[in-house]
This record gives structure tokens, sequence and C-alpha cells, in this order.
């Protein structure tokens, strides 16, 4: 008498299980299509690091992470601090101001997108003066655009210790330096 | 063509704070950006936040700087030396 209710029970409970599978596959499928849109979108807008091609959960942390901040462009925010990770430098689409005044950087007329299409800002040193991130010796902080596309640059910025003591030691503003966020450990 | 000379005056005289000076430089400079010290240093640096040729002066400008007001003069010293379009004077 006690086994129909049983298996009646464990049907019900298999049924949840087959429910709940499905329903985190879907989520997975969803979130891999929203990778492939930004790929695609960002592609067409040549944004610096779109075309590093790193893939894997760090990366989809990393866009997470991007999306949550409100970056226009969390993939490739999200290929540059995978690369930096991986790599210990910037990518190569990134030039410093120093280069950019050099290849005609120099006045209201010219934008970064003039003297490269693809490229942004970034490599200098970030000063830390008003001292909002921890300590440390002069020089040690490098900063580079975020979401820059053309125009005049926004006010996204990812600033990293040169160093890379310790690999987490990344940070985003995107309000000009008021206030910063340190990536998610990867 | 040469744009007109910008000019900015920063009064070291009275109990100003960094904010204000910085809010005090972008209101005569026409800039709208973050108002902290490490904005500051970027907007100077960016010819297209801040095209020249401009001209900064700091009036009473303690000769012990400290605090702020040495962080201050450093961000604008540094940002004269990159570019050769701005000038930072010191009376």
């Amino acid at each position: 008498m006690q086994t129909r209710p049983l298996l009646s029970r464990l049907g019900a409970l298999g049924v949840l299980v087959v429910a709940g599978l499905a329903w985190y596959l879907n989520q997975q499928d969803a979130q891999a299509v929203d990778l492939e849109s930004y790929k695609q979108q960002e592609a067409s807008a040549q944004v610096c690091g779109h075309d590093l091609e790193l893939d894997g959960p760090e990366v989809e942390t990393l866009v997470t992470f991007g999306e949550e901040q409100g970056l226009r462009f969390p993939y490739a925010f999200a290929q540059v601090a995978a690369y930096l990770w991986l790599i210990g430098e910037l990518p190569e689409c990134y030039m410093t101001k120093n280069v950019a005044r050099g290849q005609g950087w120099k006045n209201s007329g010219t934008t970064v997108d003039d003297i490269d299409s693809a490229g942004a800002i970034g490599g200098d040193t970030f000063g830390n003066r008003e001292g909002r991130l921890p300590q440390r010796p002069r020089n040690r902080y490098v900063e580079a655009d975020l979401d820059y596309v053309r125009g005049n640059r926004g006010a996204a910025r990812l600033v990293y210790d040169r160093e890379l003591t310790d690999r987490g030691f990344i940070w985003v503003t995107v309000d000009h330096y008021d206030s910063f966020e340190r990536i998610p450990e990867l | 063509m040469q744009n007109p000379t910008k000019r900015a005056v920063i009064n070291g005289l009275g109990s100003d704070d960094s904010t204000t000076q910085v809010k005090r430089l972008y209101e005569q400079l026409g800039i709208a950006a973050g108002v902290n010290l490490d904005a500051l240093s970027d907007v100077l640096t960016d010819p297209n936040w801040l095209p020249g040729p401009v001209v900064i002066c700091w009036l009473a400008c303690p000769k012990g700087r400290s605090g702020w007001r040495a962080t201050l003069y450093d961000t604008l010293q540094d940002a004269a030396g990159k570019r050769d379009d701005l000038t930072f004077v010191v009376r």
C-alpha cells in the first residue's frame, strides 16, 4: 500500500529535476547567445580588444561583471581584462597619449579614432592622486580606456597594478575615477 | 586656425579645498568631467577635452605646499610638461 505513493513522489521529484535541468540548460544557451551577440556588435563597432578571441568561464564572469558596471561594451572589456590577466600587458590596440600625440592627436579637431580606427588610449601611468586605490609606489598603476569607439573619450577606465604581483589587482571605474570596482577573482 | 587662448586662474588665498578648485578650473575652461585630481590630470592631457592653447595661473600659490595643494601643483606642472600648448604660471 505504501509503494504507489512513494513511486508517485519519486516520479514528481523526477519531473522537477528534469524541469530544473531544462531551465539550467536554457539559461546557459541564453548566456551563450548574449556572448555571441556582444561579439558581433563589438566587432562591428571595432572596439579595442574585441578580436582577442579569448573564451572560457573567466571571460563569461568578466562579461557579467562588465554588464553590472554598466559598460557599453562588456565583451571587449572582458577580453582586455582576461588578456591582461593571462599575458600581463595590454593588447596592441592600445597606445599611450604620448604615442597618440606623435601620430597627430594634438588638437580638438583630431580624435583618437582619426589616427587609429580600432585603437584606444591606454598604457599611461595612473597617478592615484586622490588615493582611492591602495597606496603603492609612484608610477605603479596603469590605466586604459574602456568603451571607446569614436569621437571624444568617455569616463570608463580599467586601472591595474603594473607589477601584477597579484593578478586580481585590476579595477574598473565608469565615473572618471570617482569610484572603483575591483574585478572578480578569476 | 589656432584657437583663442583659454585662461584660468586659481587663487590660493582662502580656505578652498581640492574639489572647489577643480570645479573653478572646469568652469573657466568650459569642461564637464569627473571632479577629482585624477580626472583633472586626464582632462588636461587630452586635446579633445581641453583644446589648446591654455594658460593656467595660480595666484598666491604657497611656497610650502602639502596635501591636495602639492598634488594639484604636481598635476598642473605635469600636464604643462606633456603639452606644448599648455602653460602653467605661478605668482
